[in-house]
C-alpha cells in the first residue's frame, strides 16, 4: 500500500490538487480505510462548520455603528479646517522640499556675506569705512584697567602702528 | 498586494439591513447593478457617511458572522466589529468600487483582530506555522487543551458551542482561514488577499486547522453531511 496521503486531503477536499496527485489521493482513498476515514471526517466537519447557525445581530449594533461613524466623522472634518489643508498643501513633499532649499540656501548666502559686509563697511553707519587696526589701537591704548604701565602704554602708541601715530 | 483586491462575478450576499435615514437612498441610487460599487474619493460628509453605511448595510450580516467567529462571544465580536468597521470608514477613500467591499472589511478585520489580541498581550510566543515536530503538531496540543476542559464544555449552552470553542483554541491566523474558507466559502487566492499572505500559507494554514479541528471534534463527527 501506498503512503498515507493525510497531508493532501484538505486540499482535495477543496478540489486544489494538481490532477496528478489528484488521481494518487483518489486512488488511495479507494484502498487505504484509515485515509478515508479521515477524509470522511474532514468532510463532516466542514459540514459541521457551514450548518453553524449565523449569530443574530445585536439588536441596537447597527445604531450604534451609526453613532460611532457620525461621530467619527465629525472629528476629522473639524480637524480638516482651511488651515489644515494650506499647510497640508505646503508640507507636501514636492512643494515643501525645494521651498526648504531656496530657504536655507537664501540664509547660507546672507550669513556668509556677513563678514564681507562688516569689514566693507556696508553696516557702518553713515558709510563710514570700519579699520579694524585702528579699532585695536585704541582698543589697547584706552584700557587703562588692563595696561595701566603707562610706559607699555606708550610703547603701544609708537610702535603698534607709526603711521598711525604720527597721522595724529 | 494591494489593498482591497477582490474582483469577482455578482454572487455577494444580499443582506439587506437599513442604516441612515432618506438621505440614504439619494446617495446610493448609483450603486445597483455591479457587486458593490462604491463612492468617489471626492465625495465627503454626510453623503460618504451614508454610501458607506449602505454597503455595510448589504453585508452586514456576514461581516458579523466573521467577527462573531473571530472573537468567539457576542461582546467581543461588538468591539471587533466597531473598530474594524471604524477602520474602514476612515479608509473608505481607498476601497475599490466593484469589488467585494465584505472582503474588504474582513482584510481589515483580520489586521484589527490580531492587533487587538497582541494589545492585551495573549498573542501566542510560538509560530504555529512552523512544521509539526517529532512532538506532534503544537496546534493539536493547544486545542486540546482548549477543548477537553469538562468545565467549559458545561458551560456551553449553544448547539454551536463546540466547535465555537474548538476554533478559540486555533490561533488566530488559523481560526480565521477556517472561517473565511469553510464558513465563508472563500477561495485560496481570496483568503490570500484577507489574510496578506501566499497562497501556499493558506493552504498549509488550512490543512493544519482542519486537523486539529478534526482531533478535537471527532465525537461530533460522522462523516461528511455536504
Amino acid at each position: 500500500m501506498n503512503a498515507h496521503v493525510t497531508d493532501r486531503l484538505s486540499a482535495y477536499l477543496d478540489g486544489a490538487l494538481p490532477a496528478s496527485v489528484l488521481e494518487r489521493v483518489r486512488a488511495h482513498l479507494e484502498q487505504c480505510a484509515t485515509c478515508a476515514r479521515a477524509y470522511e471526517e474532514l468532510r463532516g466537519l466542514r459540514g459541521l462548520l457551514r450548518a453553524l447557525p449565523d449569530p443574530a445581530v445585536p439588536a441596537g449594533l447597527v445604531d450604534r455603528i451609526h453613532w460611532h461613524l457620525a461621530r467619527d466623522a465629525s472629528v476629522s472634518a473639524s480637524r480638516r479646517s482651511p488651515w489644515r489643508s494650506v499647510w497640508a498643501a505646503w508640507t507636501q513633499p514636492s512643494v515643501a522640499r525645494p521651498v526648504w532649499f531656496a530657504l536655507a540656501a537664501a540664509t547660507l548666502v546672507v550669513i556668509m556675506s556677513l563678514p564681507m559686509g562688516w569689514v566693507s563697511g556696508v553696516f557702518a553707519p553713515h558709510g563710514a569705512s570700519f579699520d579694524p587696526d585702528a579699532y585695536v589701537h585704541d582698543y589697547l591704548l584706552l584700557s587703562s584697567d588692563r595696561l595701566t604701565d603707562d610706559v607699555t602704554r606708550t610703547v603701544i602708541a609708537h610702535t603698534a602702528l607709526p603711521e598711525f601715530t604720527a597721522a595724529r | 498586494m494591494p489593498e482591497g483586491n477582490f474582483h469577482g462575478a455578482g454572487n455577494a450576499p444580499q443582506e439587506e439591513t437599513v442604516f441612515g435615514g432618506p438621505d440614504v437612498a439619494e446617495a446610493v441610487s448609483a450603486l445597483s447593478g455591479i457587486v458593490d460599487a462604491g463612492v468617489p474619493a471626492a465625495e465627503s460628509g454626510a453623503h460618504r457617511l451614508a454610501a458607506f453605511e449602505e454597503l455595510l448595510g448589504r453585508h452586514l450580516r456576514s461581516i458579523y458572522r466573521v467577527a462573531y467567529r473571530l472573537a468567539g462571544n457576542a461582546d467581543d465580536a461588538e468591539d471587533l466589529m466597531q473598530e474594524a468597521v471604524t477602520e474602514a470608514f476612515r479608509a473608505f477613500d481607498r476601497y475599490q468600487p466593484g469589488t467585494y467591499f465584505d472582503r474588504w472589511v474582513y482584510r481589515i478585520m483580520h489586521r484589527t483582530h490580531i492587533d487587538s489580541i497582541r494589545r492585551r498581550g495573549r498573542r501566542p510566543e510560538v509560530s504555529y506555522d512552523a512544521p509539526a515536530g517529532v512532538d506532534g503538531d503544537p496546534l493539536l496540543t493547544r486545542l486540546g487543551d482548549a477543548h477537553t476542559d469538562p468545565q467549559r464544555l458545561t458551560e456551553l449552552q449553544e448547539l454551536d458551542a463546540p466547535i465555537q470553542a474548538a476554533l478559540d483554541g486555533l490561533p488566530p491566523e488559523f481560526r480565521s482561514v477556517v472561517i473565511l474558507a469553510d464558513i465563508e466559502g472563500l477561495s485560496y487566492d481570496e483568503i490570500a488577499v484577507v489574510e496578506a499572505c501566499p497562497v501556499g500559507t493558506v493552504r498549509s494554514r488550512l490543512h493544519r486547522a482542519r486537523e486539529a479541528l478534526r482531533t478535537a471534534l471527532r465525537p461530533y463527527l460522522k462523516g461528511g453531511t455536504r
